[in-house]
């Protein structure tokens, strides 16, 4: 269907809601009255009014400052594209015709604050208006943007509304804090009136239409004034009250009277009202019409109108437009008797006829210059008349079906629309809104409205298949365990008269029973209705998600409500007894097409042949086990791991709604809901409450843990009343979810063009390497070689400070004093020994293995050194001691051996049996040499059990277990630096673990370990070039030698020789 | 921070970082992996890995001694080893589908025993598989490790018996029989011999993850559906396992995760809340909150 002019508009009589998010702040419509513009922080939105069901247009603005204003050029013929929004204290003027890059035309900025509104010049198209918080008021020539070609300003008080005349192109008003001024242009200096009109702040000022002298300001002082300003200014010729600050009261396009917006309270409506009578001031608002139905503020409103261009009679139509906090941009009929309560009298000729115009849209991005890509949309789409081509930015392409979906299950067009859209006219009877749908596309944007669980993954309307899949209770052995299915349903083209056509993906959880079942039911459930003429995918899909219905009394069920004339259910269908006999196929014979042999029927699509092939061989996986059940757990949606690196990768289930948050409140609410959807067919005064069950939808999809709730759900048999009620009950009960909705279709717009936004699942890689003691900093800086373990511990403690680890920096000091070799801590049972146990003891409780390396190694250097010392200054006595040692190592550990070595070299500071009186004093070699020679004595004198328990009493000091574990903590130490790539870094910590007289060993490497070898003299390492004494590995086959660091890193990458003698060493 | 949204079209079941911290796995039910080069805030989409036939629940990177090779388990089945080829694709290179059912848990050994993965079914066997460096695989199978399946398993650091001077093999897997199961390897049989049947979980255990560190004591933490997670420590070898339960209250949801930091400093607790809570033990043995995160 091709849409050129607006009476070929299918939404114009109708009501229609649209769900638009993205924080959209105002509104405004083409002058044609096709397209909606909406502006908000991410951009402008062009919707077509005539296309709900597509996506709107997203012309890309990103600004952090809520839009104060939008306004289409009022202009249809000068600059029908032309649109104007604020962004902070500039204009954006966009050209819609213009791709989506180029879209801004120009940029008015004259303004120092924020804009509170702009206004086209009515008549002049190249005029515009704009008003600020700075005061001022100005005036651009949008041939001549630079600057403004008027300026005006209050000093005082903020503009918060400018308005032209209607009449005389040169007056405009101004409205600041509780009075406005009337400007004229051709004065730049005084205002031609100042009005302190109202109490309150003015929220908006309205010239008349026809009367130059005439103007509205509303207030937060609950009033709307009427003025003449050809009169007193000062007196206002009527005062309507109403019980509600004013947000907005402007003239209407038609008749005499006013529109009236509250800014708080006042039921969200909007309230007509005829023009009171001049000299009768204070009347109280008696509106002839109010529009209900907003759960929230109502922020703007507009009029979409129509009428031929080839009569000599005021033929206008009028449709409300209007725009919420709720996020729904609402349409709402205009009843006609409603046009002579306000004094337009329709029909009235006019002195000539209006001019004509092109009914276009300009929601379609136009053609851009490289790529274009043919328009996808699967919706009936008229081309329009300016461009004859239709296209559609890629950026529109790339949604998917669920965004689509997402979109469409926020239209709802006509009386079958949306449950809150009622406009209550006063004198009028109550319109009772039943939900007829009148397509398959209607019908699916209801139930993907209704039924947030079910997802859907492809729609096409035109060609009658909808692909969804959801979860139901289909497990046999536990009917509380939801089965995942996934569902093709074809429409004939003669739908609803005709059934729908339903294949099951077979899955290994769905066993073939069940499944021969469901379609059974389904298709006894479709032929029933079908033979009502009734749309059926709601009771479908409510049957495949559990809800157990007994076929066998549908039928009656459905002939008794239409008996009873309860026509107002969801599916208002028009008896159709007649065609009874005429309807296809009794339910078993097409469970015979689908299971049968006859595979030549038409919907023998069925066939095994089409699974997927995975689910094939799971579902023969299944059948080999002899499975009873399936134990897989349910999938996990959230989960932390760590890395090496102290970074831990989180994964979660997306999480929409706000309400989720509020977690088992919510989950009643969610509870009530479904029973309230669930209701819906039968309960003759419901109403599709969509947004509840979209709640349930979000939920539902987002939040897997859910699906373990959801058999509970299904267990709830009795509904909860309190929800049928049609009308304000819902209201109420759905304004505390709407937010959360409403960030649905946001967060899909979002991701259409922002990939980081969630919608189905997130990855974050956190660093929480502040939590894990082994720091990555410190572990590039900490040197362990290289110089006294007190000037190491000193480095090392400066090393920390740098990087702000107090703690540790402190502790290296306290160190570098126990290594300090001047300062000698004798044998004080306080002494370093039981420091350094208690300071590793604590380090361990920490965890901290790089400290606890560190320590060790530092240890290990200072023993080392005052064995080189001893060594120095006695070398004779030295050697026979290493000697006398040597006969212990023979059945001892490697480790034991160099402890016993280290020990020998410091006896004089360690030993307890030796100890003298004085705890701590200055070392002296000569004393300590007396010790030596005492402690040598002994063991000369064949104390030798004797001895070996003093030995082992020294090291006990430092706690056998731990020392024991020395290099057990550089080795992971180790690890953790080869994670990080300080190959060397670890190269220095292991080579305390090696022994020069022991053999090569790697670690834990059994690997590597079994290729080493004892050291041989004067090889080069192939890999790095150096030479290599210890630590070596050789092949056996080419001889070839490698440091076993350097041999790791080969040999993790390679499998030949370094050499490329093209051996295969670790082979051998 | 690297945040990465609709990587894949379902619900992602795991995302493990390498060995070096510089690559991201994801896998997700909508039956592929994904690889990511992941550096400061930055991320880019390397490669997808397509060949599962059904949702994979895991993956793991091995050692990158053995090259870069990750393992994935899938609701097919099967585990498939990839490894990234020379050109930068990933390619299958071994696939072990011996198990009847969903696999839910690959785990490498310890880099020492070589490359060796525990592989963990619903089929209620745990199998072992180990790659030889012919390219051969070989495989030791336990039967009804735990009754209805196991759900998770995970290795031991090696530990060297002080007395034998052996590394000990080790590892535990958590099931539906709401067990902490212990194995030990048994050189000389070259099978796995249960050590430890761990009772404490009231409901189906999800995840088991031993502490990498072998500093003081063996940990090993059990996250289950009963919504708690439980800390098991071992003083010395061959002592008791002792339960605390990590936290005093139940979780307020089913713990699905949990993982140990690099040293077994802090356990980060994943479950059905969407939460990821991170715990350390003080040093007074009370196990407390160090961190939350939301999505």
């Amino acid at each position: 269907m091709i849409i050129s002019t607006p009476y070929d508009s299918s939404t114009f009589g109708n009501s229609l809601s649209l769900r638009v998010d993205n924080g959209v702040g105002s509104i405004s419509i083409n002058p044609s009255g096709r397209d909606v513009v909406l502006a908000g922080r991410r951009g402008i939105y062009v919707v077509d009014l005539d296309d709900p069901f597509s996506p709107p247009r997203w012309l890309h603005h990103l600004t952090s400052w809520e839009v104060a204003d939008v306004q289409w050029s009022p202009h249809l013929h000068d600059k029908p594209s032309s649109v104007i929004s604020t962004s902070n204290q500039k204009a954006l003027i966009w050209n819609l015709a213009r791709s989506g890059d180029e879209a801004i035309e120009m940029v008015l900025h004259g303004h120092s604050r924020a804009i509170t509104d702009i206004n086209f010049h009515p008549s002049n198209p190249d005029l515009v208006a704009t008003c600020s918080v700075d005061t001022f008021v100005l005036a651009w020539d949008t041939r001549a943007p630079k600057r403004p070609v008027y300026a005006v300003e209050d000093w005082r008080a903020g503009a918060s509304q400018v308005k032209w005349n209607y009449q005389n192109p040169n007056l405009l008003a101004s409205a600041h804090n509780n009075y406005f001024y009337v400007w004229d242009l051709r004065n730049s200096f005084k205002p031609i009136h100042k009005v302190y009109a109202h109490d309150r702040k003015i929220n908006g000022v309205d010239f008349s239409r026809t009367n130059e002298n005439e103007l509205i300001s509303c207030s937060n002082d609950q009033t709307v004034k009427f003025w003449d300003l050809s009169k007193d200014v000062q007196k206002p010729q009527s005062v309507i009250n109403t019980d509600f600050p004013v947000w907005k009261a402007r003239n209407l396009p038609f008749g005499e009277g006013c529109a009236v917006i509250p800014l708080r309270g006042g039921n969200n409506s909007i309230y007509v009202a005829k023009k009171p009578v001049p000299d009768a001031p204070n009347v109280q608002l008696d509106p002839q019409a109010v529009f209900k139905g907003h759960t929230d503020r109502v922020t703007d409103f507009l009029w979409r109108s129509r009428n031929h261009t080839d009569t000599a009679y005021d033929d206008r139509e009028f449709q409300l437009v209007t725009w919420s906090k709720d996020c729904d941009l609402k349409l709402w009929g205009v009843n006609e008797d409603l046009y002579p309560k306000l004094n337009h009298r329709r029909g009235k000729p006019i002195p000539q006829p209006y001019s004509p115009y092109s009914y276009t849209t300009y929601r379609e991005e136009p053609p851009q210059r490289d790529t274009v890509k043919p328009f996808a949309s699967n919706s009936s789409f008229s081309l329009n008349l300016t461009h004859n081509e239709m296209f559609v930015s890629g950026r529109t392409d790339q949604k998917n079906a669920t965004d689509h979906l997402n979109w469409i299950s926020g239209v709802r067009i006509g009386r079958s629309a949306y449950n809150a859209n009622q406009m209550t006219e006063t004198n009028s009877d109550y319109n009772s809104f039943e939900q007829i749908l009148d397509n398959l596309g209607e019908e699916v944007s209801v139930i993907g409205h209704k039924f947030p669980k079910v997802k859907f993954e492809k729609i096409s309307v035109s060609t009658g298949v909808l692909i969804l899949s959801l979860a139901g209770p289909w497990n046999v052995t536990n009917p509380d365990d939801l089965i995942y299915l996934r569902v093709e349903i074809k429409f004939p083209q003669a739908y609803p008269s005709q059934p729908p056509v339903f294949k099951i993906e077979e899955n290994r959880e769905l066993t073939k029973e069940s499944r021969v079942e469901i379609l059974t039911d389904l298709s006894e459930i479709t032929s029933i209705y079908s033979r009502h003429d009734k749309f059926s995918l709601e009771i479908c899909l409510r049957y495949l998600m559990g809800d157990r219905m007994d076929v066998s009394k549908l039928e009656a069920e459905i002939t008794a409500q239409q008996d009873q004339g309860h026509l107002n259910d969801i599916y208002n269908l028009p008896p159709n007894i007649d065609d009874l006999d005429s309807l296809p196929s009794s339910s078993d014979h097409e469970v015979e097409e689908y299971y049968g042999d006859d595979n030549d029927s038409t919907d023998g699509e069925l066939g095994d042949d089409e699974l997927v092939p995975g689910l094939q061989m799971t579902q023969t996986l299944t059948n080999d086990s002899n499975k009873m059940f399936d134990s897989t757990p349910i999938p996990k949606g959230c989960g932390a791991v760590w890395s090496r690196q102290g970074k831990l990768v989180c994964f979660f289930m997306p999480k929409n709604s706000q309400a989720f948050n509020e977690g088992h409140d919510d989950s009643r609410k969610t509870l009530m809901k479904f029973d309230h959807t669930k209701q819906v067919l039968f309960d003759n005064d419901e109403l599709s409450d969509g947004s509840l069950s979209d709640d349930f939808n979000d939920i539902l999809r987002k939040d897997l843990s859910s699906r373990r709730r959801i058999p509970g759900v299904f267990r709830i048999q009795n509904f909860n009343q309190s929800f049928s009620g049609a009308g304000s009950s819902i209201h109420a009960a759905t304004e505390t979810v709407r937010t959360g909705v409403s960030s649905t279709y946001q967060r899909s717009q979002i991701e259409a063009e922002d990939d980081d936004q969630p919608t189905k699942n997130v990855v974050a890689v956190f660093d929480f390497s502040d939590l894990i003691p082994t720091k990555y900093d410190l572990a590039d800086e900490y040197k362990v070689v290289g110089d006294t373990a007190e000037a190491l511990s000193l480095y090392n403690s400066e090393i920390c400070a740098k990087y702000g680890y107090t703690e540790l920096s402190d502790t290296w000091r306290v160190l570098s004093t126990v290594f300090s070799t001047d300062f000698d801590w004798g044998v004080h049972p306080l002494g370093k020994t039981w420091l350094i146990k208690e300071l590793m003891t604590y380090y361990e409780r920490l965890g901290d293995v790089q400290m606890l390396a560190m320590m060790t190694c530092i240890i290990e250097v200072s023993t080392a050194q005052l064995k080189e010392a001893r060594a120095a200054v006695e070398p004779d006595i030295f050697k026979p001691l290493v000697k006398e040692h040597n006969s212990y190592t023979n059945n001892m550990t490697y480790q034991r051996d160099y402890r016993l070595r280290s020990m020998s070299s410091n006896e004089s500071t360690y030993r307890l049996p030796f100890s003298r009186s004085s705890s701590v004093v200055t070392k002296e070699n000569e004393r300590s040499i007396n010790v030596k020679i005492e402690m040598f004595n002994e063991v000369q004198m064949g104390f030798m059990e004797d001895e070996k328990q003093k030995l082992k009493n020294d090291f006990d000091l430092l706690g056998e277990d731990q020392y024991s574990k020395f290099n057990d903590y550089r080795s992971e130490y180790a690890n953790i630096l080869y994670a990080w790539g300080f190959i060397l870094r670890r190269a220095e910590i292991l080579k305390f673990n090696f022994d020069t007289n022991a053999t090569v060993h790697v670690l834990h490497d059994e690997e590597f370990q079994t290729k080493l070898k004892v050291p041989k003299a004067d090889k080069v390492c192939v890999y790095c070039g150096l030479k290599v004494a210890r630590r070596i590995f050789v092949c056996f086959n080419c001889d070839h030698a490698q440091h076993t660091d350097c041999g790791q890193i080969w040999w993790a990458e390679n499998d030949e020789c370094p050499t490329g003698c093209g051996c295969h060493c670790m082979e051998h | 921070m690297v945040t990465i949204g609709n990587a894949h079209d379902d619900l992602i079941h795991d995302a493990v970082l390498d060995y070096y911290g510089k690559r991201l796995a994801t896998c997700s039910s909508d039956k592929t992996i994904k690889i990511f080069s992941v550096s400061n805030d930055e991320h880019q989409l390397l490669d997808t890995l397509k060949g599962h036939e059904g949702p994979v629940w895991q993956i793991a990177w091995a050692h990158p001694k053995f090259g870069v090779i990750l393992a994935s388990a899938s609701y097919d089945g099967k585990v498939f080893i990839w490894k990234e080829q020379s050109n930068g694709k990933w390619s299958v290179i071994a696939q072990h589908s011996i198990h009847q059912a969903s696999v839910n848990s690959v785990c490498w050994a310890p880099h020492e025993y070589g490359a060796l993965l525990l592989v963990c079914s619903s089929d209620g066997a745990v199998s072992i598989l180990e790659f030889k460096d012919d390219a051969t695989t070989t495989s030791i199978m336990i039967d009804r490790a735990h009754a209805i399946g196991v759900n998770a398993g995970s290795w031991a650091p090696p530990y060297k018996n002080e007395i034998t001077g052996q590394v000990e093999r080790r590892f535990v897997t958590g099931g539906c029989d709401n067990l902490v199961k212990i194995w030990k390897f048994n050189p000389e049989l070259n099978t796995y011999e249960l050590e430890h049947s761990l009772e404490g979980h009231t409901d189906w255990v999800r995840d088991v993850a031993w502490s990498p560190s072998v500093l003081v004591r063996s940990y090993i933490a059990s996250a289950s559906q009963d919504k708690t997670v439980c800390i098991w420590t071992q003083e010395k070898q061959g002592a008791p396992w002792v339960k605390q339960m990590l936290t005093e209250e139940k979780f307020p949801d089913v713990c699905w995760r949990a993982n140990w930091s690099l040293s077994g400093n802090v356990l980060a607790v994943s479950g059905g809340d969407n939460k990821v809570t991170l715990w350390r033990e003080n040093l007074d043995g009370k196990w407390e909150s160090a961190g939350q995160i939301d999505e």
